[in-house]
């Protein structure tokens, strides 16, 4: 229902002009090559004369702060700012309703801050109307005014936040899992009502319940060096003769059997580095050793595994005895969901059921060092669950896993070892509980709500601990 | 080197360009074909960067060339033969109408390489979409999709380069077929997103009745100048060549209509008209050296950076 | 005197914007332009793909496959749209409106002959392919024996062709194993997304 009229009847213009659309991908909903021709798209086609067209643009790209890309072309943009270019060019059109689909799924963290802060700068300054669905909820649960609560395409409730957050928690729903750090910790805490959404209520919370005694930090152990996998040694490359590096003496050693976790902004060369790692690149000065050819890489778009029409052609693509692998798909724990799903095209499944059949197909290459690049991105919280029991599986079997992140709570559970990417080098490496408590920033929400007041926390489990801990 | 015509109105440089064109295309005297190729060779090379010139040269060679060597074996019109070959007569006009032939075809080249470095796909477009709007919109749609291909193919090629599929190794035959699975592959996800491109285009009212378009190039006064001389340029010339005035033969043997005063007075409007573009570039110069004393600033001293 | 280059020139060109003319006024939907702006598209990265081999381009093949697969005026527009780009990347030149014509005629033909059957057999739709080479290759090759004015005769022209055999060969060839490889697969996947267009209702 739009408005008194259900939606089916709406007159397509006004649906057109009045409910606005932001969609998941940030490419993919781009129309035209320019940022000025796209922010006019709609307009064009909503019959606005061209002055009040560039009146309105012009407006639009001061508040969006585009004025600098304004003439790029749109290869030539980020992530980010195709997706903050993607809500400008809806905004344009001055809808009533803004829709979005997990718009900042396929973001970075800092990106997807900036998104998330231009929502909110929309909604307080503009009042604008915002209708959203999205997995990410550290950041824009504490936002919204009333969240939904959606079970197999049937609404189940709204409710301001707080209350929401109570009512997951209180069933012991599986979205619990996705709420806000604070509102889990203070939960597991006995606080029923009033549930601290954001870091700053999640701070004051720990406050009043410690009297600021900080628990025992422990010193975690250092992981006993092991056999060598690969080992990069004083790596040097960049794309072109005169561009300019983007591996600058890097260094890393892999250990046979380890997660390693790599983290770094956007821009650091993470991608860059996995592929002169897997050898498809090759550096200009300096040496990777592999202990194995078998190395396998896998790229930010699952999709980009499958070259065939179902998965079992695929899988038989990657390994030619197909009793071979249908035995050891329906042996995996992990894998066997993928039974039901063999005669489909690799397009059709859900991000999380994709994630994982690229997994299995990898695997049935048989790598000994796999090369991971963004594994989480866009997977809802069960999925990446699903996706770091599979890792911590592999490295039982001796595989040995480098994956290259933003996903610091990710990287927080499952890696033995976090390392920091910065301007083409590694700047500090260690275990993940070492690494994040020394963070500033790059750390996990739980580690940001107890620092300086519970010890070195690093995951909600260990908050929790510390806490109750302190109580006694 | 700047291009001023590039910032003509595109259908004022689309008319300038079509007539140098079509005037050297049908107009086959000798002196004028030469001074066509002298200025338009000139003019492409001054907005071509130094290596590119040469490399025009070369494959100018056999464009002129060919006519050359084939006119005269095809063609034994002509009073004046020179040799025979299998008891065809090779003529001294065929061989002259084969050279100027290359001249004609070199010269258009020629004025087609200007013409693309003076209206870009943007002015391009700006004039094919007034009337073919969809069209339009599918070439600007299909300039976004090419360089995120060529992203979305690198990425394919390689993962797929680790688990075996690779076009840079194994028989021609393996190639071949890691080729055909990497480009469908390519097109699958493409189709793909391509829905949610649909979407965010219906959903911002694509195909509504009454569109309108934002960008609007104004058509000035010096737009105008450059419009009417080319339309002046256009007439003039299918005035003449309509009277036969212009008229020049090959064979049998080298006539013309001579040179009237109608032709002498046509010769030097259409030297000036081609070296219009040559005219604007140096004003320019000289206004810019005129106006760089005006606009003066204190340099900003800068001190050496490690690269 | 050079007329038949500039009014084969004029014909060729006015054939295509015919085309256009006829295409923006049946007001297309965006499920009738996107796959083209992808073939489009896919079919200028493809020539990347298989730079490793010289002259050898799939351009032909996915006009050929589209035509099939959606049609006549679809066929002709990805023909003549890969010319139009290719040549705004590449530089216009007086071949411009002739390739525009070839490939465009090269798709139409294929959807015409398509809809008899036999003809959507892999084997068939190859020997079309070859041939198709032999127009494409005719109707390009026709600025350049157009522009040879007076000398104009069935020698010249019959010297002309002969001289491109060679190419078109090649090209044919070329058709040959891009259709062999991409025909099957491209197909489903072109039907399966007009399926997905079909559910989208746009």
């Amino acid at each position: 229902m739009y408005e008194g009229n259900s939606v089916e009847e709406l007159d397509k213009r006004r649906a057109a002009l009045e409910i606005g659309f932001v969609f998941q991908s940030p490419d993919a909903q781009i129309v035209t090559d320019r940022v000025s021709s796209e922010l006019a798209f709609g307009l064009e086609n909503a019959g606005v004369p061209p002055e009040e067209i560039r009146r309105r643009v012009a407006e639009m790209a001061g508040f969006f702060g585009i004025e600098s890309w304004y003439h790029k072309e749109i290869d030539a943009l980020s992530g980010g700012q195709k997706q903050l270019l993607n809500l400008a060019s809806v905004m344009v059109m001055n809808p009533k309703v803004l829709i979005l689909d997990e718009p900042t799924s396929q973001l970075d963290p800092v990106s997807a801050g900036n998104f998330i802060s231009m929502l909110e700068k929309l909604n307080r300054e503009l009042g604008q109307t915002i209708l959203l669905t999205e997995h990410r909820q550290e950041e824009l649960f504490p936002l919204a005014d009333r969240v939904g609560l959606m079970e197999a395409g049937e609404l189940k409730a709204v409710l301001p936040p707080k209350e929401m957050a109570a009512l997951l928690l209180e069933q012991n729903a599986p979205l619990a899992k996705a709420l806000p750090t604070p509102a889990k910790i203070a939960w597991a805490l006995g606080e029923k009502a009033g549930l601290p959404l954001t870091m700053k209520e999640g701070r004051s919370f720990l406050m009043s319940l410690s009297s600021g005694t900080s628990g025992e930090p422990e010193i975690p152990e250092p992981l006993a060096d092991g056999e060598k996998a690969l080992e990069a040694k004083n790596i040097f490359f960049r794309y072109d003769k005169d561009a300019r590096d983007v591996l600058k003496d890097f260094s890393l050693t892999l250990q046979r059997g380890r997660c390693l976790a790599l983290l770094g902004g956007n821009g650091a060369g993470k991608t860059t580095m996995l592929q002169v790692l897997a050898g498809i690149l090759p550096p200009y000065r300096g040496k990777v050793k592999r202990q194995t050819k078998k190395i396998a890489y896998l790229s930010q778009n699952p999709r980009a595994v499958f070259l065939k029409e179902t998965l079992e052609e695929d899988f038989t693509l990657a390994r030619q005895d197909a009793n071979d692998w249908r035995q050891e798909l329906s042996a995996s724990p992990f894998f066997q969901a993928l039974v039901p799903l063999l005669e489909r095209n690799a397009m059709d499944l859900s991000g999380g059921e994709l994630q994982k059949a690229a997994l299995f197909k990898v695997m049935l290459t048989q790598p000994e060092v796999i090369l991971l690049d963004e594994p989480t991105k866009g997977l809802d919280p069960f999925a990446k669950e699903e996706l770091g029991d599979i890792l911590r599986e592999w490295t039982l079997q001796g595989k040995s896993l480098l994956l290259v992140t933003h996903d610091v709570e990710f990287s927080a559970r499952y890696a033995d070892e976090c390392a920091f990417l910065f301007d083409g080098g590694i700047v500090s490496k260690g275990t993940p509980r070492s690494f994040f408590a020394t963070n500033q920033f790059y750390t996990t929400a739980a580690c940001k709500m107890s620092r300086g007041i519970l010890g070195d926390a690093v995951t909600a489990e260990e908050v929790i601990q510390l806490a109750v801990g302190a109580d006694c | 080197m700047r291009n001023p015509i590039s910032e003509f109105h595109p259908l004022a440089v689309f008319l300038y360009f079509m007539t140098a064109v079509g005037i050297t295309i049908l107009w086959n005297q000798p002196v004028f074909l030469a001074m066509s190729f002298g200025i338009a060779f000139g003019y492409a090379s001054a907005l071509e960067k130094g290596r590119n010139i040469l490399r025009s040269l070369v494959w100018l060679l056999p464009v002129v060339l060919l006519p050359v060597i084939v006119n005269p074996l095809v063609n034994h019109r002509g009073n004046t033969p020179l040799l025979y070959v299998n008891d065809q007569p090779i003529t001294m006009e065929a061989i002259l109408y084969g050279l100027f032939t290359g001249v004609m075809i070199a010269a258009m080249l020629f004025w087609f390489q200007a013409y693309s470095k003076s209206l870009d796909s943007d002015g391009f477009l700006y004039l094919f979409g007034k009337r073919f709007p969809s069209i339009a919109l599918m070439v600007t749609m299909i300039f976004r999709f090419v360089p995120q291909f060529h992203k979305s193919l690198q990425e394919i090629a390689a993962v797929q380069k680790t688990l075996g599929v690779s076009t840079s190794q194994g028989t021609l035959k393996q190639r071949l077929q890691a080729g055909g699975m990497l480009l469908s592959a390519l097109i699958s996800i493409t189709l793909e997103d391509s829905l949610q491109t649909a979407d965010s285009m219906n959903s911002r009212g694509y195909g509504l009745p009454g569109k309108t378009r934002a960008k609007k190039i104004r058509f000035t006064l010096r737009d105008g100048l450059l419009f009417g001389a080319a339309l002046g340029e256009l007439l003039f010339f299918l005035l003449l060549w309509g009277m036969g005035k212009t008229d020049f033969y090959y064979f049998p043997a080298l006539t013309s209509t001579g040179w009237t005063p109608e032709v002498i007075v046509f010769f030097a409007v259409t030297c000036i008209y081609f070296l219009i573009p040559i005219f604007i570039m140096i004003g320019e110069e000289i206004k810019w050296l005129f106006l760089k004393s005006k606009i003066s600033r204190l340099p900003i001293p800068k001190h050496k950076s490690q690269p | 005197m050079q007329l038949a280059l500039i009014v084969s020139f004029l014909l060729a060109g006015g054939a295509c914007l015919l085309f256009f003319f006829s295409f923006e006024k049946r007001k297309p939907a965006v499920k009738d332009i996107l796959p083209v702006v992808v073939m489009v598209a896919a079919a200028s990265a493809g020539r990347v793909i298989f730079n490793f081999l010289p002259q050898i381009q799939p351009v032909t093949a996915i006009v050929i496959i589209m035509g099939i697969y959606c049609g006549k005026q679809t066929g002709f527009l990805t023909g003549a749209l890969c010319a139009l780009v290719s040549n705004l990347f590449l530089g216009q030149g007086p071949w411009t409106p002739f390739q525009m014509l070839a490939w465009g005629l090269v798709g139409m033909l294929a959807a015409v002959l398509a809809k008899v059957p036999p003809f959507r057999k892999t084997w068939a739709v190859c020997v079309y392919g070859f041939l198709a080479s032999f127009l494409y290759g005719a109707i390009t090759d026709l600025w350049t024996v157009m522009s040879m004015g007076e000398s104009l005769s069935w020698p010249l022209i019959l010297t002309a062709y002969a001289a491109a055999i060679p190419f078109n060969l090649l090209h044919g060839v070329g058709n040959i194993a891009f259709l062999l490889l991409l025909y099957r697969p491209l197909g489903n996947k072109l039907k399966r997304i007009q399926e997905k267009f079909g559910v989208l209702a746009c």
